[in-house]
């Protein structure tokens, strides 16, 4: 777990605040639930669809965890949900340390919805 | 020439690897070599989709990271969905600098699936 405000002013004013995944997950979990909670997959509005629970994602993000120095990717994956076969991986020349990856995913009758948010660092 | 100027050129004309920019194309060519090293029959099998997968995305990333620049980081996915008559769509969202930050993306698809693979560029 990473250390709340109140510990880290105890640290030296140099170290960065570590990202916290745990905290990046719920706000991934609230963004797909309020999204796409009662949606059905249409073809001609799934592309604005997944673009606004990215962009509301990146902004969520960006203003909840407040750390200025991390740069977010979003990637959103909305599919129809009637059993087809899907396979879905990454792979990341990073910082270990300093970058992290949350995931999520939604499903209903409807749509399978898959997010995935690659935190990166910059130094 | 005398051999100081000819020294001068040689020096000159090199570049090292992390002064060279990543363009777009070189990076989709890797992309697009990756799938068609890997996908072999172009059949979908549920399971060995999991090693094509795997295969593109380690193939990809390997050579994106072989030739990027040092303060460049890399993130490469790869989804690959068995062509039915049901709908996906991929999106990206993007908070990151334009100016240095790119993405580059290879979809291919044949009668037994899709692929999606997207490479992103991300200067630190």
């Amino acid at each position: 777990m990473t250390a709340p405000n109140g510990d880290s002013a105890a640290a030296p004013p140099a170290q960065r605040q570590r990202f916290d995944a745990a905290a990046a997950r719920r706000v991934l979990g609230e963004v797909l639930r309020s999204e796409l909670a009662n949606t059905r997959y249409e073809a001609d509005e799934v592309a604005q669809l997944g673009k606004r629970v990215g962009e509301t994602i990146n902004r969520r993000l960006s203003g909840e965890m407040a750390l200025e120095q991390y740069k977010y990717v979003t990637s959103v994956s909305i599919f129809q949900n009637s059993g087809q076969g899907a396979r879905m991986g990454t792979s990341a020349i990073w910082d270990p340390d300093a970058d992290a990856v949350v995931q999520d995913m939604f499903v209903s009758d409807s749509i399978k919805c898959v997010a995935v948010v690659f935190v990166v660092c910059v130094y | 020439m005398d051999p100081q100027q000819q020294q001068q050129q040689q020096t000159t004309a090199t570049a090292t690897p992390s002064q060279k920019q990543l363009s777009k194309d070189e990076v989709h060519k890797f992309l697009k070599s990756a799938v068609d090293l890997a996908i072999g029959s172009g059949e979908y099998h549920h399971r060995a989709v999991s090693e094509l997968q795997n295969n593109i995305t380690q193939y990809a990333i390997k050579k994106i990271g072989a030739v990027k620049p040092a303060s460049t980081k890399c993130v490469v996915t790869c989804t690959v969905v068995q062509n039915t008559d049901a709908g996906f769509h991929i999106t990206n969202a993007l908070h990151w600098d334009d100016s240095c930050d790119t993405v580059v993306t290879y979809n291919f698809q044949n009668k037994a699936m899709n692929i999606v693979l997207t490479a992103y560029l991300i200067t630190t």
